[in-house]
């Protein structure tokens, strides 16, 4: 997976939970580092997700929001979406529902 | 190594929550006598919960079990008097004062490692007792309850729970996922509104992926009692800190979570009530029926919408902001955390106030009026109770330093294939903090030592009779002004015969010398003695007990061994209780002055004939009342040259005084020129070029700007002793004798 090229959407998954929890963090810090803008995310892989990987994504969208982008959620999974539900974190996809 | 360090922290962080277990303890025992005569008092009632839930999230990090599970359920019945659902009754505060006992029980165990079954049976039996008070109750209290609230409760309805979920950051790693509890709670009515603290989450740089840092506040509609909401956080009560608010919960009970979720964090105050705000909540308002999104909405659209709702909110958050720290306060006034080197300063000025009152003193009796002599007396008497106050500020128990032997002990027992049982008494007796810290080492070797030497594998004990666990004892106690620490053992012994032939070998005793117990024993702390025929990891490298005395005596303390040999050693430290200032006995000799700590001084006299036949003999022996006690003539002791006045040289030997002094259960006499009396000594430490004088422990600075040589007891106890012993020609022996 690369995750260096700034306009490709990042894809994460197919497990977005805690066993993996280490790596995809330092996926997404090196994503981070390597955009300049919003960040987008392709979750429409994600078949398991758990409370880590949500905090995972919290966090990457509090980083971004500390320097003024967004992240996107391009596409999601209905189980990342089921999961976000079930937090409260509806809106997360907002940004991902308005993209083209 | 550095398992004993991590060893030594752990120990150290333990006792940290174990005094604050024993101070919360407290807290948590005036809190529910106040109950019983005050049961509406919902501080009160705080102050005790929050006492209990203290105790019990520090022991969770402890890994202390026993005490969680315990006063878990102290907690939920206390959350029932508080949240008004269960009325205070006087079964309740028996069972509850019963628990504050068994919390007591269980980290006296954690204190003292080992744990009964009679505690633990005592656990589940209290425990069930305390369940039965908080489950059984509150259907047919709900109609006697005070507030009319709490029959809304009563009847099951349907209504909005608030929960306030806050997990801990190894929840994830222990295997709880947030997810699942409310996936859960889901599945027992309907979360209307879930809203994930997001502030409280750190940014992804910083994030360490497995921890956890999430916290809710959901709001559930169900029909479901409190009983079955908090079961379904059960199993997670270490990792998870619930607060569940009722239907009926009214405003009090959001303030208090309030204060709980952000202390006095003004921020996270605005922060949460936003958060409950946009989930539909109106505090202090029966929130009953499923408006809560319909509210959500309102309030979105127009944030500045409700302008009614808003100011109270504001008005109160001031309100409970000020109780808040109004209720903290208690607790802050029990403990004010200062600075050493603050405390050491005040010690140090302390030390130049009574300095200058005695010069105060000093200028009084010259001048010899009575009201300024009368003056002088009260602020003398103040000064004095000022600087034991100072002084008591440094004390702190011995038994910090003894704990951190347990490990040591459970360590070096298994190590050695040896079975020991290690008992520490006297763990409360105080002692000044310098001091504490200097003594760690060489009680750690003496320890050693014993563990190592003294006590014998099971095999060996049981060969030579003795029970196969051995017995390792350490025990501290105060004895006049000095504190006495014991290392005791029932092990082998020392083998005085093996001892006097390797002194012998050394060259340490000439050949055939007939030396007693303890002169024997006293060879142990001579330089690089050691009798261990081979050198172990622990001990026996020769570098051992000289290094202790040495340490002891640096603080003017003292160490004796004595042992009988298969039954065991014992090792007693005397030191005094503080290095700074002690109560002395003014004397001069010639024209220096010399302080005795007053503890010492037995009593004074004149000087008996015995000495006065003798004035050219620094050391000799006279009859008090038909007790033959040595003394020493300071005067020659010290070579002090005759008063240079010139009209009372030589001395005159009639109007000096000999000062009996005692140390444990040895009696010398000093004999000296002028007796001053009592003086306030602030001791000072002598400098390096100094050290090679004999029996000095330091000096002090008088009233008039002289100086005052402190003298060392132990010093001039084993010169006198010393000279007792020592073959003396017949001719000296003689006038002595013959006077007699």
């Amino acid at each position: 997976m690369t995750a260096t090229s700034p306009s490709a959407d990042l894809a994460l998954g197919p497990e977005l939970t805690i066993p993996f929890a280490a790596d995809c963090r330092t996926t997404l810090v090196q994503a981070l580092a390597a955009t300049a803008g919003d960040l987008r995310l392709d979750l429409s892989g994600v078949t398991d997700v758990d409370s880590a990987g949500l905090q995972l994504l919290l966090c990457t969208r509090r980083s971004l929001v500390e320097r003024g982008d967004s992240l996107q959620i391009v596409a999601c999974s209905d189980a990342l979406g089921e999961a976000l539900g079930v937090f409260g974190l509806g809106n997360l996809l907002v940004t991902a529902d308005e993209a083209p | 190594m550095h398992r004993d360090d991590d060893a030594e922290i752990i120990a150290a962080a333990r006792l940290g929550f174990l005094d604050e277990a024993a101070d919360m303890l407290q807290q948590f025992e005036q809190a529910l006598l106040v109950m019983e005569t005050t049961p509406d008092d919902s501080e009160n009632l705080n102050a005790a919960f929050r006492a209990a839930h203290t105790i019990k999230g520090t022991a969770g990090l402890f890994g202390c079990d026993a005490v969680v599970v315990f006063t878990h359920e102290v907690e939920t019945l206390l959350e029932g008097l508080r949240s008004g659902t269960l009325p205070v009754t006087d079964d309740i505060s028996a069972a509850l004062l019963l628990g504050r006992d068994q919390m007591g029980a269980l980290l006296e165990e954690v204190r003292t490692g080992d744990a009964s079954p009679e505690v633990a049976a005592r656990s589940v039996l209290l425990g069930d007792q305390l369940r039965k008070l908080y489950g059984g109750a509150p259907a047919p209290v709900a109609a006697a309850a005070v507030a009319p609230a709490a029959a809304v409760a009563a009847a099951p309805a349907r209504g909005a729970w608030h929960l306030s979920l806050r997990f801990g950051v190894d929840a994830l790693r222990n295997g709880l996922d947030p997810l699942a509890f409310i996936r859960y709670l889901g599945s027992m009515g309907t979360v209307n509104a879930c809203h994930v603290m997001a502030d409280a989450l750190p940014t992804l740089e910083a994030l360490d992926a497995e921890a956890c840092h999430l916290g809710f506040e959901l709001r559930l509609l169900t029909e479901a009692g409190q009983d079955e909401i908090e079961r379904v956080f059960e199993f997670a009560a270490d990792d998870c800190s619930v607060q569940i608010l009722p239907p009926d919960a009214d405003g009090d009970a959001f303030e208090q979570l309030l204060a709980l979720r952000c202390e006095d964090d003004a921020d996270a105050y605005e922060a949460l009530l936003a958060v409950w705000a946009r989930l539909g909540m109106r505090m202090g308002q029966v929130d009953t029926d499923a408006a809560a999104p319909a509210a959500q909405e309102t309030l979105e659209a127009n944030p500045a919408a409700p302008p009614v709702a808003a100011a109270p909110v504001a008005d109160r958050r001031a309100t409970d902001r000020r109780t808040g720290r109004d209720r903290r306060a208690p607790a802050e006034a029990r403990f004010v955390k200062v600075r050493a080197d603050k405390l050491d300063h005040l010690i140090d000025l302390i030390g130049e106030l009574v300095i200058a009152g005695s010069g105060a003193q000093m200028v009084a009796n010259q001048e010899g009026s009575p009201a300024f002599l009368e003056c002088t007396q009260r602020v003398s008497e103040l000064v004095q109770a000022t600087r034991d106050g100072a002084l008591a500020l440094r004390m702190v128990p011995v038994g910090e330093t003894f704990s951190r032997f347990q490990r040591v002990v459970r360590d070096t027992s298994k190590q050695l294939g040896k079975e020991i049982e290690f008992t520490i008494t006297g763990g409360d007796t105080e002692l000044d903090k310098s001091m504490v810290e200097l003594i760690a080492d060489p009680l750690m070797h003496l320890v050693r030592n014993s563990l190592d030497h003294g006590l014998e594998l099971p095999a060996d004990r049981e060969a030579a009779g003795k029970a196969p666990v051995g017995r390792l004892d350490l025990t501290a106690c105060h004895e006049g002004g000095c504190i006495v620490i014991e290392v005791r053992d029932d092990g082998r012994g020392l083998r005085r015969d093996r001892i006097l032939g390797k002194a012998i070998e050394r060259g340490l005793v000439p050949e055939g010398a007939v030396l007693s117990d303890a002169e024997v024993w006293q060879l142990i702390f001579a330089p690089g003695f050691s009798t261990a025929d081979k050198v172990t990891d622990l001990s026996g490298r020769g570098v051992g007990m000289d290094v202790v005395k040495r340490n002891i005596e640096a603080l003017r303390g003292q160490i004796s061994l004595s042992s009988t040999e298969g039954h065991g050693t014992r090792t007693q430290i005397r030191l005094p209780l503080t290095l700074a200032m002690i109560d002395g006995f003014l004397t001069t000799v010639g024209q220096v002055h010399y302080v005795l700590p007053l503890s010492v001084v037995s009593e004074c006299i004149a000087v008996p004939r015995e000495c006065l036949s003798a004035p050219d003999r620094t050391c000799g022996t006279f009859d008090l009342r038909g007790e033959v006690l040595p003394y020493i003539d300071l005067a020659l002791f010290y070579g002090v040259v005759p008063s240079a006045d010139g009209d009372t040289t030589p001395i005159d030997q009639q109007r000096r005084s000999l000062v009996v002094v005692r140390d444990g259960a040895v009696r010398i006499g000093l004999v000296v020129d002028r007796l001053l009396g009592e003086h306030q000594t602030v001791i000072k430490p002598l400098a390096g070029i100094f050290k090679h004088l004999k029996a000095l422990a330091g000096s002090t600075i008088l009233g008039s700007g002289d100086v005052a040589l402190v003298l060392d007891m132990q010093g001039l106890m084993s010169a006198a002793l010393q000279a007792a012993h020592l073959p003396r020609p017949g001719a000296r022996l003689a006038p002595t004798f013959a006077n007699e």
